[in-house]
């Protein structure tokens, strides 16, 4: 096999990942310095954002049989990196005041995410299955890397089984798709697909059939999320903005992806099957989100329903394939920022109080002693809630022109009695930040921003709030970038 | 330009006048007076630009002023806002009422002042916004963007005790509003996907999508999903749930602004989209239309009769007028229609008196429950001669509006269905009943306990006189209302039919 040069460029951003990484590994080993660490880790994170500009260029392009990159890619790979930085700065304030080793968690973070832009660009199972794994065994670690922590080790353990089960599944799918096809890359699915007899067929769809099901346990969608509220408790919010966006942000590409290559099958039973699953998690994601008091917990169903939302793309993936990436993209994108500012302010509050502030009512009357910070919590939620005005909206939007346009009615009607009930379970966290501070813990003046610690997190959450903003109101230029990426 | 004023001139207000809060309690409410009266100067200023004789003009999406910029082009969906004689009414007497929302207002929220006036003028620019949208996606957009302010109008500053209560009711009316919403979007995508389908061309403008002619099928479902939408709002029965709740729980000045300018989105949007957008589903859905009007007449009356609590009578007889509304918008008659104008805005301002008289009882007397009352007449100055003349007002009075209204939709309603409005006319009979019996109640007839002699103070005493001015102005003068918003209204009528008779050939 040659690679050129042009494949070579292709590759700087993982190359440029892969370098950071070796230089933490040397620079732990020789000399512990968090602080050298942490800013050489986001610097380079910054750089391999701005490397995708090469890309761009270049895309799309095939490296090897394993890899394949195209515009869609470049901007997933974009929204993963901002996720990491967006990790790496809020962990900072956290990580100064855990007792021990500070600098691995950098490492982790490094590791999953180069294990998250490298699924995301593979196209081939063998690729496919190590990348997944390279990015979920570091979460492990992450989870349970504040273990003095409440609920911490349990957490871990419960995704560490899971995740294995789930990697079990993945393996087992690829070896009966492998039993018919006898080549792993994923287009040959489809061309196998299209001269193989019946029985043979049934191999293959049950092998698709475990492979899904391996990407709906990561994603966790309704039959398969049990896991994820108590995994979502005992994380740490840092961890969680990262694995909740990281994870759930590549899982979907690959989906997509493969998805896109077995469109030959007209199965029937499998698209019952799926929109079986898109309704449930939808209704369910958010019925159970009505009676969570912990924030975590409450984050964890209200992203089953999220990502229950946009499992309606895929229903229609097969006709319209340009536009379910579009509303995919722009979804994605309203989900990355909410994510990260709702956890950053979660994560922000409870370091300032050196304990995990996560009960909703402990919440109460935020607005009056911290109207900055609540009013990102606010908008961020009415985005998530999918209120005008915010990008969460225009997310919406396009799942329900979808919806419309290919008369999914049953799938239409649920999507909108979840989404009311999504409304239900936002107002009582909103609501609560309204109230008369009674409580004694966020009542008083919090002068979050006196402190030079906090500074850059709370950068970022700004940022990422005018964002929600200034996008949901004048959504044009990401339309029109997404577009772009499209033609590439 | 000068229309974008409109949304720009309220929205910045409600900004500055949060952000001033840190400076002196007293400037948001100023911040926000100032901005409304700079709204209604440059409303005026269009009104007088504009000459609204009574010259017919023979098409119908005939705007005076119009206002466009593109906004998300991939979907076709632009900024899209206009006025005609309808409209400019509407936001004359929304921004007026919402003047007196203000004063009365004035020393009544003594907590949080900036965040009050903020979410105040969010719902006036989102209500102005919704009087102006000709793009149907803005439209929606600004029918979404009134509930959070208003959820937050009734949840933080109500009057009830028991918080847990007044946070349910506030989800009440943000479900049902959302429900609304959720509906109004699907069917205007359905709407805007159907012409699609048939032109290729994605756009959400009022003025391409009215002249399309779609499959009755698809039709009569899209028209439902507006008038569910809009009957949630307005409400009519089965769909009114929220409002009396709402009414109760939530502070007078709040009332105010929901039950006179909120509440009047909904009829302007049956008559401006339903009307016209979908003729032929109409004309057969008209029928269900007025039983629907007919029993929240009867219903509204019935039950406001029954009523002990005095804002939660005057919901329900709100509800009752409401159906009277809906019975003259769907009786395809122009001089019903020009009674449902005169309606609207007399309903608006009898009621929005006895709101306010009401809230000024509680303040007073701490209770708003009729059975506590009694023989107030000699405690009180001004204050029970003020609301018999609303009650009788609201009871349909020759010389106030609200004749005026009741009387053109009635006397229209007859030439084309003569026995709804016969069973209409017996409705205004138990709408007496009830407004008396609630005079005699609180005012007349033996006290059942001793209050003090209270005054009213003089800027109370001002804003009701300005609401009978206006009141007995509508009643004398009519002619004004309707010379300005005749050619619209004559034209949404001649569309209507017009598109009716073409289909029939």
């Amino acid at each position: 096999m040659i690679i050129n040069i042009q494949q070579l460029t292709a590759f700087l951003p993982f190359f440029i990942v892969i370098f950071s990484l070796t230089t933490v590994i040397l620079s732990i080993s020789y000399s512990r310095n968090h602080f050298f660490t942490a800013v050489f880790v986001i610097l380079s994170f910054i750089a391999v954002f701005f490397s995708l500009f090469f890309l761009t260029s270049q895309v799309p392009l095939d490296v090897g049989i394993l890899f394949h990159i195209d515009g869609y890619s470049i901007f997933y790979i974009g929204m993963i990196i901002i996720a990491s930085i967006s990790t790496c700065v809020f962990s900072y304030p956290s990580l100064v005041r855990y007792p021990y080793n500070k600098e691995e968690f950098y490492l982790l973070i490094l590791i999953s995410n180069l294990g998250a832009i490298l699924s995301i660009v593979s196209n081939h199972m063998s690729s496919l299955f190590i990348n997944i794994e390279i990015m979920s065994i570091p979460m492990f670690g992450l989870i349970a890397y504040f273990n003095n922590k409440k609920h911490s080790l349990e957490s871990a353990f419960k995704y560490v089984i899971l995740s294995s089960i789930a990697s079990s599944f993945l393996l087992l799918g690829i070896s009966w798709v492998y039993s018919i096809s006898g080549n792993l890359s994923f287009s040959s699915i489809n061309h196998v697909l299209n001269i193989i007899s019946l029985n043979e067929k049934l191999v293959v769809v049950f092998g698709i059939i475990m492979i899904l099901i391996s990407l709906f346990f990561k994603l966790s969608i309704v039959p398969f999320h049990l896991w994820t509220p108590d995994v979502y408790q005992g994380t740490p919010s840092v961890v969680l903005s990262f694995f909740s966006t990281v994870g759930k942000i590549s899982t979907f590409g690959i989906l997509l992806h493969f998805l896109s290559h077995i469109s030959s099958l007209n199965n029937n039973i499998l698209y019952f099957l799926l929109s079986l699953i898109t309704i449930f998690s939808m209704l369910i994601g958010n019925l159970m989100a009505l009676f969570q008091n912990n924030l975590k917990r409450f984050f964890g169903y209200s992203s089953i329903s999220q990502l229950g939302y946009l499992f309606v793309v895929l229903l229609v993936s097969k006709n319209n394939y340009l536009l379910s990436l579009e509303a995919s993209s722009i979804y994605l994108c309203g989900y990355l920022f909410s994510n990260i500012a709702y956890f950053g302010i979660i994560n922000l509050v409870s370091n300032f109080y050196n304990n995990s502030v996560n009960s909703i009512s402990s919440y109460k009357g935020f607005f009056w002693s911290e109207p900055g910070l609540s009013s990102i919590l606010t908008l961020v939620l009415l985005s998530l809630a999918g209120f005008p005005m915010t990008l969460g909206f225009i997310g919406k939007f396009y799942i329900l022109s979808i919806i419309i346009k290919e008369h999914l009615w049953i799938v239409g009607i649920s999507f909108l009695v979840s989404t009311i009930l999504g409304f239900y379970c936002y107002l009582r966290i909103i609501i609560n930040l309204y109230l008369d501070p009674s409580n004694i813990l966020l009542g008083q003046k919090l002068n979050i921003f006196k402190n030079w610690l906090y500074a850059p997190s709370a950068i970022i959450i700004f940022f990422s709030a005018m964002i929600i903003l200034i996008l949901g109101v004048y959504p044009n230029p990401l339309i029109n970038f997404i577009k772009l990426m499209s033609f590439l | 330009m000068l229309l974008s004023l409109l949304i720009i001139i309220p929205f910045f207000s409600s900004f500055l006048s949060f952000f001033s809060y840190k400076l002196n309690k007293n400037i948001p409410r100023w911040i926000a007076l100032t901005g409304i009266l700079f709204t209604l100067l440059v409303i005026i200023q269009i009104f007088l630009e504009k000459n609204y004789y009574f010259v017919p003009v023979l098409h119908y999406p005939n705007w005076d002023y119009q206002f466009k910029i593109p906004w998300i082009p991939q979907f076709g969906i632009e900024f899209n806002i206009a006025i005609d004689g309808f409209s400019i009414i509407m936001l004359i007497f929304s921004s007026f009422l919402s003047i007196i929302a203000i004063i009365s207002s004035w020393n009544e929220i003594k907590q949080n002042e900036g965040f009050f006036y903020f979410n105040f003028m969010l719902v006036l620019t989102s209500i102005i916004g919704v009087f102006i949208a000709v793009d149907l996606f803005l439209f929606f957009f600004f029918w979404e963007i009134m509930l959070i302010p208003m959820y937050f109008l009734i949840s933080l500053w109500s009057n009830e005790i028991q918080k847990e209560k007044r946070y349910s009711v506030a989800n009440k009316f943000f479900i049902y509003g959302q429900i609304s919403g959720l509906i109004l979007l699907s069917s205007i995508l359905l709407l805007v996907f159907n012409y699609y389908q048939d032109t290729n061309i994605l756009t959400f403008n009022y003025n391409l999508l009215l002249d399309h002619s779609i499959n009755k099928y698809i039709e009569y479902v899209i028209m439902l999903g507006f008038f569910l939408a809009f009957s949630i709002k307005m409400p009519i029965v089965p769909f009114h749930g929220w409002l009396p709740d709402i009414h109760t729980k939530s502070s007078y000045c709040g009332t105010v602004e929901i039950i006179c300018v909120l509440l009047k989105t909904a009829p302007y949007a049956l008559l401006r989209y339903n009307l016209v957008l979908f003729p032929y589903s109409t004309e057969k859905f008209a029928p269900i239309a007025m039983y629907l009007g007919i029993i929240s007449i009867f219903y509204g009356a019935w039950l406001a009769f029954s009523q002990t609590n005095i804002k939660k009578l005057i919901a329900y007889s709100s509800i009752s007028h409401m159906g009277l509304i809906l019975i003259g918008i769907y009786s395809n008659n122009e001089i019903a229609l020009q009674g449902v104008v005169i309606q609207m805005l007399s309903n608006s301002i009898s009621t929005a008196a006895l709101c306010i008289i009401s809230g000024q009882l509680y303040k007073r007397l701490k209770t708003q429950d009729v059975r506590q009352m009694g023989g107030l007449w000699s405690y009180i100055y001004w204050i029970p001669g003020f609301s018999l003349f609303f009650a009788l007002a609201n009871l349909g009075v020759p010389g106030t509006g609200n004749f005026i209204g009741e009387f053109l939709i009635l006397s229209g309603m007859f030439q084309t269905f003569p026995f709804i409005s016969v069973f209409a006319t017996i409705g205004i009979v138990f709408s007496s009943i009830y407004s008396l019996n609630f005079i005699q109640k609180i005012f007349y007839g033996s006290s059942k306990k001793k209050f003090p002699i209270f005054f009213v103070n003089k800027q109370e005493l001002w804003i009701i006189i300005v609401l009978i001015f206006m009141l007995i102005f509508l009643g004398l003068n009519p002619q004004r209302i309707i010379n300005t918003s005749y050619n619209s209204i004559h034209n949404i009528q001649k569309k209507f039919n017009n598109s009716i008779s073409k289909i029939r050939l």
